[in-house]
Parts: structure tokens; C-alpha cells; sequence
């Protein structure tokens, strides 16, 4: 279940990519990153945030009709801009985190860093 | 590869020094033993990499060297994310080898106020001056890379303000902008190719993947430790070290940890102390070519005398984009596709109160915490708009502070209006990579680094210092590792 939750999150966090296989691996990535730096966590931290997760699945039939991970796309953007601002449970940390790893995800990409034209160590273009 | 022994059954080893941990302590600590001819065995959590395995992905190479992928929280509000390494040499291989002295007027203060004997200015030198030149202590003055550094140098000669060029422990850096994933080019003197393999050389011995889990005393003694070590394969074996000395050098965060789950608890974890990072995006209207260069070439020290500095950050399109989290996707977007304009900058602050390590029973890991009170506050601000100031001298057009909601800003008179309002701490992105202080001296451990009421049990890491040096801590880490375990050895002599 939490696994869904990930992927669901990562789906409609993740930058958008024109190639459905790049974005498809890059979906892939931030759910598995998301999963092991919440496995890595301290037990006491790592059990909250999954209870967490879950309640956040669950308080989306409030706001779409529908548990996040079975929501569409707009309905589960629609549910994290407005979890976000609930100042009683800590969504926005939750958000973030799974934001962080998206980014992650996406600008450690191959493909996006070729796109990007990045080359570590830069170049001698515009250099006085 | 240095030569690291292999544990492949439950194995008792036996050695005149045991030393937990492998950074920089305890490499300093290890090398200084083992060439005094006493028999040393250091025992580390993580594995070992060399430059070769360098050239992965970012995600890769933190989950790699990193202590929780370089997001252990320090706990309190804000939440505070804490990096530091976890492999042989620690976090010396993924810092920017940054080599400040600490400031004359702290070691005085460590010296004349705290009443801690050979710390001052003129006692700690000759370890400095030894490190200077073991380390390959050099300067980063060419002007072909680090454009950010520059623009940043000739802001504060237009403003008035003070900068240094920063020294750092490099022999003909590259240029590669990877410090905080692993030197790919073996420049950054990180202790896997300056402290270990000497100490190596000099008869120590190694274990990797090797987390210690007690330290085995018996009235006012420590005898050695007990260690699990997980080989490859997953397999584990149960490693005691016995010792007549053991050095605890597992970094401010896992010492303290250790001593606790150990039972030793007097002083231990308290008076944590930290330094606050503050990173901003900057966009210019020239090319910056920002990934020509390392971690700052540069510092501003007009408000040393604040614990403040700020700097040019190291580059990739990775921290880009997570240094402008708080601003949404958009801007990440708008930014990322431009990103030959923008360079990252830090503004660095000592934290003004102490936290906590915890140790909760039956939790293998620390608890650390700090709460950002309000004199910490005020100097947060002070941080972000004299980076404002120095940012908008320089030429930006448009900053980005680590600040959520703050929008971007387009001058220093926004700057002004958007700091002038009050910060909720929630709203700041902060991190840490500098904690210090967590068993200090005169606290939990003599004026010579002996935990209290054990004669041959010391703590030698960046946990044994007084307080936050407010400059980047390594050198004074070794310096005092050095002065520690000279008077170890006199002693013993």
C-alpha cells in the first residue's frame, strides 16, 4: 500500500518529461529513493511517516471523493495543494520530502543532464 | 585500495589502541598512535570507496558516503537536515576540505575563560603548521573558474567588506564542482589518501562495515568494544576488539550515542552545538559557466567577528533544484532552464544556544535536537540580507532566499521590505553540516579529552571540542586530535 502511495505521489510530482520511457524511469527512481530514505529512517520517525502516508491516501475521499493513490491526476494535485496548508498534521513535511526526491530523481537523470547540456567541471565558454 | 582486514567469522582481536571511527579524528588520532609503535585497530561503520567509484549519480553517491543519504534530521522547529559521511575517512570525503584555523580570540577564550591547558593561538600552531603541510594546505586563485567566487570577491570590494581566499586541503583541485559526492580526482586530501594509508603504513589495522555497538569497562576501565560486522553478502560477525585504550571517534552525532548505549552517560550528548547553513540561488545576467569551479574559492569575512561567512557553494543541476525547493516547481523549472546564470551561494552562522544527542534504549541510532530560539533568528536574518547586500552588489538580478513564500526577489530594497517582516521558523530552510561539542571538554571529558572517571577511554572527534569553532571545523578537529593524543602519549611514556 505504501508503495502505491509513493508512486502516486511521484506521478504527479515529478518534472515533467516528453519521453514516456525517461519519465517512466524517472517515476520509478523517486518512488524507490522515497522508499529507502524512509527505511533508513529511525524506527520511531520511520513508523510515523508511514502512518502519516496512510492517513494522507485517506483524507483525499474528503477532498476528491477517493483515496489518493486511486485519484486522477488533478484530483491528487488538488489534494496536496490543500493538505499542504492543513496546519494540524504535518503534510507539508511529508510533500516536501517526496518533492526533494522527484527533484532528485529527475535532475540526476542521464537524459536530463544531456538535455540540460551539463558537463561537471563546466567549460571554457564565457570564461574571461 | 587500503588494505582493510577481512571478518569472516565471529573473530576477538587484541591491540594496544582501539579507535571507533575513521574521520577526521580518528584517522589523525590513529596515524599518531601507530607511529609511536603502539598496535592500533580502527574500526569504521562504512565501507570503503575510492575515487573510481566516484562518477555516479548524485542519489547514488549519497546513499554511498552518507549517513542517511545526508538527511539525518536534527530535530526541533524547523527540522534541521544534518550531513555527514559514513564511510572509511567519514566525513572528510565528502566535505569541502575547507582548512581554516579557528579564530585567535575563541582560543583564548578556550584557553584563558574555560581554562583549558595548550589550546591557545600559539600552543595549537605547530599542529596547525604540521596539518598545513601534511594536508597540501593551498589557496584557489585562478581566475579561469569559480566565476561565483569572484563576483562575490569584487562585490565586497565595491561594498568595503573584508574577504579571504579560502584555504583548503587540495593539491591541484580540478575543478569538478563534485566535492560533496566523493574527489573524483583524488585532489580533495580527504583521510583516505593522507591520514590512512600512513597509519596503515605505520602497522594499524582496519575493519571495515564494522558499527560498534558497546564499549565493554569495568570499574573505570574500558577493556574494548564489541562490533558487529555485515560482510557483502549480508552475513554478520560478532567482532570484540580488546584494547587498553579505546579512542571514540564516531563524530559528534555517534559518540555521544556510543558512550550512552554503553552506560556511560555523565555529561555525555549535552551542549550540542551547530552551525546554521543558509543557501541562496542567485541569477546573473552573464554566464556564470557554474560548473567550472569547487566549493568556495572565496569567503566573505567582513562579519567574522558574528560567526558569519558567506561563499560560493558547489554546483549541479541536483542541488539547483533542491536549494529552490521552497519556491515550487515552476520556478525550479523556469531556473533549471537557465541554469548557466545562476550559481548557489551559502551564508553560515554559529547557532546561538546548544542541543542534545539522545539516546532512547532500544534505538540504534542518535536522537539529536535544536531549537532555533530567537537570538538565532536575528542572526539568521542578519545572514540573509547581508547576502542579499552582497548578492545584489555583485550584479544579481534575481535572488532567491531559503525562505518559503519569499518569492523572488528583484532588489535589495525587496530584500529590506520581505526581511523587515517577521520569519516564522518553520518557513526557514535550514541545514547543518558542522556539529560539534556533543561530549565537549571540561563536560563530559577531562581537560585532555578523557571521559570522567576513566583513565583510558577518550573521545577525539569534532564532539570533544569546547564549542562551534564559527569556521569550517576540520583543521581545528585534527589540531586537537593531535594536541590530545600527544598528551596521551606523554603520559603513557
Amino acid at each position: 500500500m505504501i508503495a502505491t502511495i509513493h508512486r502516486a505521489l511521484a506521478e504527479i510530482l515529478c518534472p515533467f518529461s516528453a519521453d514516456p520511457a525517461e519519465a517512466e524511469q524517472i517515476r520509478a527512481r523517486t518512488a524507490t529513493l522515497l522508499a529507502s530514505r524512509i527505511d533508513a529512517m529511525a524506527s520511531p520517525m520511520r513508523l510515523a511517516l508511514i502512518i502519516l502516508f496512510v492517513l494522507f491516501d485517506l483524507t483525499a475521499v474528503a477532498t476528491t471523493g477517493c483515496s489518493f493513490s486511486k485519484a486522477s491526476l488533478p484530483a491528487r494535485l488538488r489534494h496536496c495543494e490543500m493538505a499542504e496548508s492543513w496546519p494540524l498534521v504535518p503534510f507539508k513535511d511529508l510533500i516536501r520530502l517526496a518533492r526533494a526526491m522527484a527533484l532528485l530523481a529527475y535532475y540526476d537523470d542521464a537524459g536530463v543532464r544531456l538535455r540540460l547540456v551539463f558537463i561537471p567541471g563546466g567549460t571554457s565558454e564565457g570564461l574571461s | 585500495m587500503i588494505p582493510t582486514l577481512p571478518i569472516t567469522t565471529d573473530t576477538d582481536l587484541e591491540a594496544d589502541v582501539l579507535v571507533i571511527g575513521s574521520g577526521a579524528g580518528g584517522a589523525t588520532s590513529a596515524l599518531m598512535l601507530a607511529e609511536a609503535g603502539l598496535s592500533v585497530v580502527i574500526l569504521e561503520e562504512g565501507l570503503q570507496h575510492q575515487a573510481a567509484d566516484f562518477n555516479g549519480g548524485i542519489a547514488d553517491m549519497m546513499a554511498m558516503l552518507y549517513r542517511d543519504s545526508g538527511m539525518t534530521p536534527i530535530m526541533g522547529k524547523p527540522t534541521i537536515a544534518f550531513a555527514e559521511g559514513r564511510c572509511l575517512g567519514g566525513s572528510t570525503v565528502i566535505n569541502g576540505a575547507l582548512f581554516w584555523r579557528a579564530p585567535d580570540k575563541l582560543l583564548l577564550r578556550w584557553e584563558n575563560e574555560l581554562g583549558f591547558p595548550g589550546v591557545g593561538p600559539e600552543a595549537l600552531a605547530p599542529h596547525y603548521d604540521v596539518l598545513e603541510t601534511d594536508m597540501k594546505v593551498a589557496t584557489q586563485q585562478e581566475r579561469t573558474t569559480n566565476r561565483n567566487s569572484w563576483t562575490l570577491t569584487e562585490a565586497c570590494d565595491r561594498l568595503g567588506w573584508r574577504w579571504e581566499y579560502a584555504p583548503r586541503a587540495q593539491a591541484a583541485c580540478h575543478n569538478s564542482n563534485r566535492c560533496p559526492s566523493g574527489c573524483p580526482n583524488n585532489a580533495k586530501q580527504s583521510m583516505l589518501i593522507s591520514m590512512l594509508p600512513r597509519a596503515v603504513s605505520a602497522g594499524a589495522r582496519i575493519v571495515c562495515s564494522a558499527k560498534t555497538k558497546r564499549i565493554i569497562h569495568r570499574n573505570g576501565r574500558a577493556e574494548g568494544a564489541v562490533a558487529t560486522v555485515t560482510e557483502e553478502d549480508g552475513r554478520s560477525h560478532r567482532l570484540m576488539v580488546r584494547a587498553k585504550t579505546v579512542f571514540v571517534c564516531g563524530g559528534p552525532m555517534q559518540s555521544p550515542h556510543l558512550l550512552r548505549a554503553s552506560g556511560i552517560a555523565q555529561g555525555v550528548g549535552e551542549g550540542l552545538h551547530i552551525h546554521l547553513n543558509l543557501k541562496a540561488v542567485a541569477l546573473f545576467p552573464d554566464d556564470m559557466n557554474p560548473g567550472a569551479g569547487t566549493i568556495m574559492a572565496a569567503q566573505v569575512k567582513e562579519f567574522s567577528d558574528r560567526d558569519l561567512f558567506i561563499g560560493a557553494s558547489n554546483f549541479d543541476p541536483v542541488y539547483l533544484a533542491l536549494t529552490l525547493t521552497p519556491h515550487g516547481p515552476t520556478v525550479i523549472e523556469q531556473v533549471l532552464a537557465d541554469w548557466r546564470h545562476a550559481s548557489i551561494y551559502v551564508g553560515q552562522v554559529k547557532a546561538s544556544a546548544t542541543g542534545h544527542v539522545r539516546h532512547l534504549p532500544g534505538l540504534d541510532r542518535p536522537m539529536p535536537s535544536y531549537r532555533v530560539n530567537d537570538v538565532d533568528l536575528v542572526n539568521l536574518r542578519f545572514t540573509l540580507e547581508r547576502m542579499t547586500e552582497v548578492l545584489f552588489a555583485a550584479g544579481a538580478r534575481i535572488v532567491y532566499l531559503p525562505l518559503a513564500g519569499s518569492g523572488p526577489l528583484a532588489s535589495q530594497s525587496e530584500a529590506r521590505r520581505l526581511l523587515a517582516r517577521p520569519i516564522p521558523p518553520k518557513a526557514l530552510d535550514l541545514l547543518s553540516v558542522h556539529a560539534m561539542a556533543s561530549c565537549g571538554l571540561g563536560r563530559a571529558l577531562d581537560l585532555w579529552g578523557r571521559v570522567k572517571g576513566f583513565d583510558n577511554l577518550l573521545v577525539n572527534d569534532a564532539a570533544m571540542l569546547p564549542e562551534a569553532t564559527g569556521v569550517n571545523p576540520q583543521m581545528t578537529i585534527m589540531a586537537m586530535a593531535r594536541r590530545n593524543v600527544r598528551a596521551f602519549l606523554d603520559h603513557k611514556g
